[in-house]
């Protein structure tokens, strides 16, 4: 049985950064299956514990996180033969080009720099609401 | 001379030396079978040997010219020669009259003597000529070895030379890897700084910003509208400290960037920027943009420095009644400048100075908002290009930026 109790799952260790992020997609009504999970540790132990069979459909990822970082859960995901297919959005607070070349050849589905203005934040949450949850098409 | 060149020019000395003794001696034998015989088509015979033989001495004079020693000999040839020759013809002479007398004249103890006189000196030529060549041979030993000697004390000082350029290289090479190697760390810790303060220092500004505006949006009814503008203070200069931050961010990754240079359309690139700048705020402003030469330059970096200039421009026009910009390019300094003049604000000549530093302002965050970065980073995209920034301007005459790019337009 392929658990979608969770549509969107947060990963990040930032408490403020965390709230904000959860206010801004309540605000679009995105909010509703939203798990947030601060632990880097923790979130791979969600998606690949025994016995679980959870399948997000959109996974919200920090970039710099401290013991395990964004580009590692990202190389974990993408790596798992059955959860690669879950769309992987990268929030990061910096444009590091490294960082992005080095996610987009992880095969991160998006790049997403959060910006310091939370207007400009509640729009790139709208869109990604938006565009993950009802216009893309997960395969079955 | 070197001794295969005295060689060859002895080879040469000898040969005639031996021609001329082989010419006499046929010469003698030509007249005693024309006295004999009577045969006057031995006369021709005796003529050309005669000819030859003069050849040959000739030839010995101009190479053995400069002897000294073979050159007294040569002349004792010459006369003992001359001397046969005037025999010969007192023979031919008395043949005419009387064969027997001519045979007894042949064969007397004067001609033989003239015969023996011939062959002496020639030998002694022979011998001259070769103890010549030996001694020479000798000295161009001498002068070999002492080529050699000093060829070779050459060729240790050579290797010495070579030797200290090489320690001298070597040092200066590690050196510089050494120097290198600490550029190197000092750019990986810049990079690590500029990384951590776009990280680090976004995110609790991001926190200020976001959650004022939370506070605004859900508790601003019940501040009061002292309040309110209390909290637009804080979001205001949270973005502001966001803006410096990516300024300076910008500021700092252009030095480690590198160029590529490509060949632009500069008006074409203006007339966008333009565009760009001024369709979300529309202003009557009167643009003459004028001829402007194609570049080559770096694309990214030298559309940021037109986006600045043409920025700030607009900026300082803002207050204007009638805001005019002009933007051309002009052939100086076998290149082309290029310049954006502006009819607004201006500034005091006397601090121009500090226009192109970095956080360096001339008109304070009321008057026109900017973080001071704008132009230092056009100065420092130019000088990246080798090139120059200049301005002139007057306070409320407004300001014109110059600037070349060291590379020839294209």
């Amino acid at each position: 049985m392929i658990d979608r109790q969770v549509e969107i799952l947060l990963i990040e260790d930032n408490q403020d950064d965390a709230e904000l992020a959860i206010r801004a997609l309540k605000k679009k009504n995105l909010a509703n299956k939203l798990l947030h999970i601060s632990d880097s540790e923790e979130a791979l132990e969600y998606l690949f514990g025994e016995g679980n069979n959870t399948y997000p459909k959109l996974i919200l990822l920090d970039l710099k996180m401290p013991k395990i970082d964004g580009i590692q859960v990202l190389k974990r995901i993408k790596s798992d033969p059955d959860k690669k297919v879950i769309p992987v959005v990268m929030l990061t607070s910096s444009k590091e080009e490294k960082d992005i070349v080095e996610s987009y050849n992880l095969g991160v589905n998006a790049y997403i720099v959060k910006p310091v203005q939370f207007d400009k934040f509640l729009e790139v949450v709208d869109q990604l609401g938006m565009f993950w949850l009802l216009i893309n098409q997960p395969p079955k | 001379m070197k001794s295969r060149e005295l060689i060859f020019h002895a080879t040469r000395v000898l040969n005639h030396i031996e021609q001329t003794q082989t010419n006499s001696v046929r010469v003698e034998e030509i007249l005693a079978k024309y006295i004999l015989t009577g045969d006057s088509s031995l006369l021709e015979s005796y003529n050309k040997e005669v000819k030859k033989a003069t050849t040959h001495y000739k030839s010995l004079v101009q190479l053995i010219g400069e002897k000294g020693s073979l050159q007294v000999k040569i002349d004792s040839f010459k006369v003992v020669g001359k001397r046969k020759f005037e025999l010969h013809k007192k023979i031919m002479n008395a043949y005419k009259s009387s064969r027997q007398q001519a045979e007894l004249m042949l064969n007397s103890h004067e001609n033989r003597a003239s015969s023996d006189k011939i062959a002496l000196v020639l030998a002694n030529m022979r011998e001259e000529e070769n103890r010549l060549l030996t001694e020479r041979l000798k000295n161009g030993q001498i002068e070999i070895k002492y080529f050699q000697a000093t060829f070779s004390v050459m060729m240790v000082f050579a290797f010495l030379i070579l030797v200290a350029v090489f320690l001298v290289i070597n040092r200066s090479f590690k050196l510089r890897l050494l120097a290198e190697e600490k550029a190197s760390i000092v750019n990986q810790d810049l990079e690590s700084f500029t990384y951590s303060v776009s990280h680090d220092l976004r995110a609790p500004l991001r926190s200020i910003r976001g959650f004022t505006e939370v506070l605004r949006e859900e508790y601003g009814p019940t501040l009061g509208q002292e309040g309110n503008r209390l909290l637009s203070i804080v979001i205001r200069n949270a973005g502001r400290m966001g803006l410096l931050i990516d300024d300076l961010l910008d500021f700092s990754r252009l030095g480690r960037k590198t160029l590529t240079f490509s060949k632009i359309q500069v008006r074409e690139l203006v007339t966008e920027i333009i565009q760009e700048l001024t369709v979300h705020t529309p202003r009557e402003v009167k643009w003459e943009v004028k001829h402007l030469d194609t570049i080559r330059a770096d694309a990214n970096m030298i559309r940021q420095v037109w986006i600045n200039l043409i920025s700030n421009a607009l900026k300082y026009t803002l207050k204007v009644d009638k805001p005019v910009i002009e933007i051309g390019s002009f052939p100086k300094y076998g290149t082309t400048v290029y310049y954006v003049k502006d009819n607004g604000v201006g500034f005091d000549m006397k601090y121009s100075d500090k226009l192109f530093k970095v956080f360096q302002r001339l008109h304070n965050n009321q008057e026109f908002e900017g973080t001071g970065v704008g132009l230092a980073l056009v100065q420092r995209i130019i000088s990246k290009h080798n090139g120059k920034i200049w301005a002139e301007a007057r306070v409320n005459e407004g300001a014109s930026f110059f600037f070349y790019l060291n590379n020839p337009t294209v």
